[in-house]
């Protein structure tokens, strides 16, 4: 077996490096690994003895107010009473709605993380995938005591609904986003058990940045044998009449295939590019040309070298803001979160406003000694919104205006204590890492391309209409992130296919 | 000596090898669980006609099976902890060892009805009731053995 890897290293979106000072890693895109007690091939290939290795901050999740007001923070689930504790400065009510929420959705992580982990259900030619088929959404709902009405409503709906502290509104619909699902979306009830109750607080940090996960990765794969092949950029399939027989890189080597290719990019770039439209049919053809990217997944890193970590107005009123391992900075409420989601999504910059984190607090190896290394996400418009004058304008000027906003929520945000800082902007992740206009899931989420229907029905089954060529990134379900599920999955078919055994499923469901 | 499978004698041989593993009570959840499988005639299984339905149920006591047999309707909602219905093709699957129980259930082809964080607290040991009789129990299938193809 042997990968082909475009870049000079492997681990796509896994990538820690020292962008503005040696000595300060950041991430600069993955950061918060929510997976790691899911994701098969952690256990099965054993990558803690290849080097992986986490810590698991204990408040997970917060919003800071420049007002000093206390900040909400979500804890991890064993710490419920913690949360309960900080939701409930507002509002007891709200506290043990989330809270009992939290801890059924817990009793049945499992069953959610089968749903990520198991091919979707293959719909039937000539039908059309109803997103209310699931199988697991009555089980899911009963369990958890959320009426069922909840799965055709968007998740703002359902906050709204089940929330009344603004602040606590504030933070769940960033959270929300930002794991994945678009507020609005309607039918978003299974999305909001998954984004906003599930994935809260489960979020571990990679000892030495999340570089290192991909490492364990690529040496796990060396032990069992893998070729890696860098600086290898896959330009063409090699077809044999309808079966996929090879790849050909663009400086021209060939390497053949005597059993299977299978694609991670995204699935223009694989069946568009690599295959050639005119080796698709009509329907493959129009299929690829209709997905669609963004502009629900952009983001735009930003990194600061920090001489001190933030200490925030509202840890007057909870000092655990400030060892927060993820903070809300920039929002007053729940309509500047909302006008933020929506300016990003519908073409334009929104407010100066971020969701940062300073991973020295917790790991001080990212950072030399008794200094500190924070980084941050913006939901930006996708690439293509901007041209490449308005990005090096961004790039110039929007960091030294989000410290102006920073330093109203943690007076010590001054000048003087950032060292240097950067921006890494949608278009530079499309051309570094081909998250396609800077979508990290290298497709939209909407109903019409997700679960049964990710990419498009046809090839949501991880084959594709080329023989022997399969899809296993995150174009398929269950869509990006790092629990790598679209190549869990992708092996079940490859599996199926050629008769190899199935993946091992000791100590769990899927 | 193998018996027709959902017959009374291959279900008495099915209770007895879950009786016969002195493991099971350490292991089971202490207390009666009751299960009720409900396979619905689908025109292509030979053994439940279609329109019909197979009620069968299970109830382990401590980790010992009391009690598994067909009956002629449906158990009431309060009288059972667990429902797995579907078509009848898909559990002749599962007892061929065709088919794979979880992702028969992860994908909806049987639907689960009960405390769902129960069953994943005893996934392994439900698994292990299930690969009794899909391992060791002798099935004779006179009318036919899946894989049944379009027709039965």
């Amino acid at each position: 077996m042997a990968v082909l890897e475009r870049r000079h290293e492997e681990g796509g979106g896994l990538n820690t490096e020292e962008p503005c000072i040696p000595g300060y890693y950041h991430n600069m895109h993955a950061q918060f690994m929510e997976f790691l007690d899911y994701m098969p091939v952690y256990k099965d290939f054993d990558l803690e003895r290849m080097g992986a290795r986490w810590v698991y901050p204990e408040a997970q999740c917060g919003i800071a107010f420049a007002d000093g007001r206390p900040p909400v923070i979500i804890h991890r689930p064993d710490l419920l009473d913690r949360t309960w504790k900080s939701i409930a400065r507002y509002s007891k009510a709200d506290a043990d709605t989330f809270c009992e929420l939290k801890r059924r959705t817990m009793e049945i992580d499992q069953i959610l993380a089968a749903a990520l982990y198991t091919p979707p259900p293959p719909v039937p030619e000539g039908e059309i995938a109803n997103p209310l088929d699931n199988p697991l959404i009555d089980p899911i709902f009963s369990h958890i005591g959320l009426d069922k009405t909840c799965v055709l409503k968007s998740p703002k709906a359902i906050i709204d609904e089940l929330f009344e502290t603004p602040e606590l509104r504030a933070l769940l619909y960033r959270e929300c986003v930002e794991w994945g699902t678009p507020i609005d979306m309607e039918m978003g009830g299974v999305a909001f058990v998954m984004s906003v109750l599930w994935f809260s607080g489960i979020w571990k940090l990679m000892v030495g940045g999340t570089h290192t996960l991909a490492h364990a990765m690529t040496q796990a794969c060396l032990r069992e044998g893998v070729t890696f092949l860098e600086s290898s950029e896959v330009s063409e399939v090699v077809l044999s009449g309808h079966r996929a027989v090879g790849v050909r890189t663009a400086d021209g080597r060939k390497f053949g295939a005597r059993h299977v290719v299978a694609s991670s990019t995204d699935i223009q770039q694989t069946l568009l590019g690599m295959v050639g439209e005119e080796n698709l049919s009509e329907l493959w053809r129009r299929r690829a040309r209709a997905f669609r990217y963004g502009p629900s997944h952009v983001l735009a890193t930003t990194v600061w070298c920090l001489r001190e970590a933030p200490h925030y107005r509202s840890a007057e009123a909870d000092p655990e803001i400030d060892r927060c391992f993820y903070v809300m900075v920039g929002f007053d409420g729940p309509d500047d979160t909302i006008d933020y989601i929506r300016a990003a999504y519908s073409g334009h910059l929104p407010q100066h406003a971020a969701g940062v984190w300073v991973n020295t607090i917790h790991d001080p190896s990212q950072g030399p000694p008794g200094m500190h290394s924070a980084t941050g996400w913006f939901f930006f418009p996708p690439a293509d919104r901007l041209s490449e004058q308005e990005w090096e304008e961004v790039r110039r000027t929007y960091n030294a205006r989000f410290l102006e906003t920073w330093q109203r929520f943690a007076p010590n945000m001054t000048a003087d204590n950032v060292l240097a800082e950067r921006l890494y902007t949608p278009d530079q992740m499309d051309s570094k890492n081909k998250m396609r206009f800077g979508d990290f899931s290298n497709g939209a989420f909407a109903l019409d391309q997700l679960n049964s229907s990710r990419p498009f029905p046809e090839a949501a089954q991880y084959r594709t209409e080329i023989e022997s060529l399969y899809l296993c990134g995150a174009s398929s379900h269950p869509g990006g992130g790092v629990h790598a599920g679209c190549g869990y999955n992708a092996y079940k078919a490859i599996a199926a296919d050629h008769d190899l055994p199935a993946p091992s499923r000791e100590g769990r469901i899927y | 000596m193998a018996h027709e499978v959902f017959s009374p004698e291959w279900l008495g041989q099915w209770a007895a090898l879950i009786n016969s593993d002195e493991s099971l009570p350490e292991r089971a959840p202490a207390g009666v669980w009751r299960i009720y499988v409900r396979a619905e005639g689908d025109g292509v299984s030979p053994y439940v006609p279609a329109g019909e339905t197979m009620h069968l149920i299970l109830q382990l006591e401590d980790g010992r099976c009391t009690r598994l047999e067909r009956t002629a309707a449906a158990p009431g909602p309060r009288e059972l902890d667990f429902r797995f219905s579907g078509p009848a093709r898909i559990f002749e699957e599962v007892t061929a060892g065709l088919r794979d129980p979880v992702d028969a259930g992860l994908t909806g082809e049987i639907k689960i009805a009960g405390d769902m964080a129960f069953l994943l607290r005893n996934a392994e040991l439900v698994k292990e009731i299930v690969d009794l009789y899909v391992g060791r129990l002798e099935t004779d299938w006179p009318r036919g053995r899946p894989p049944y193809g379009d027709g039965a």
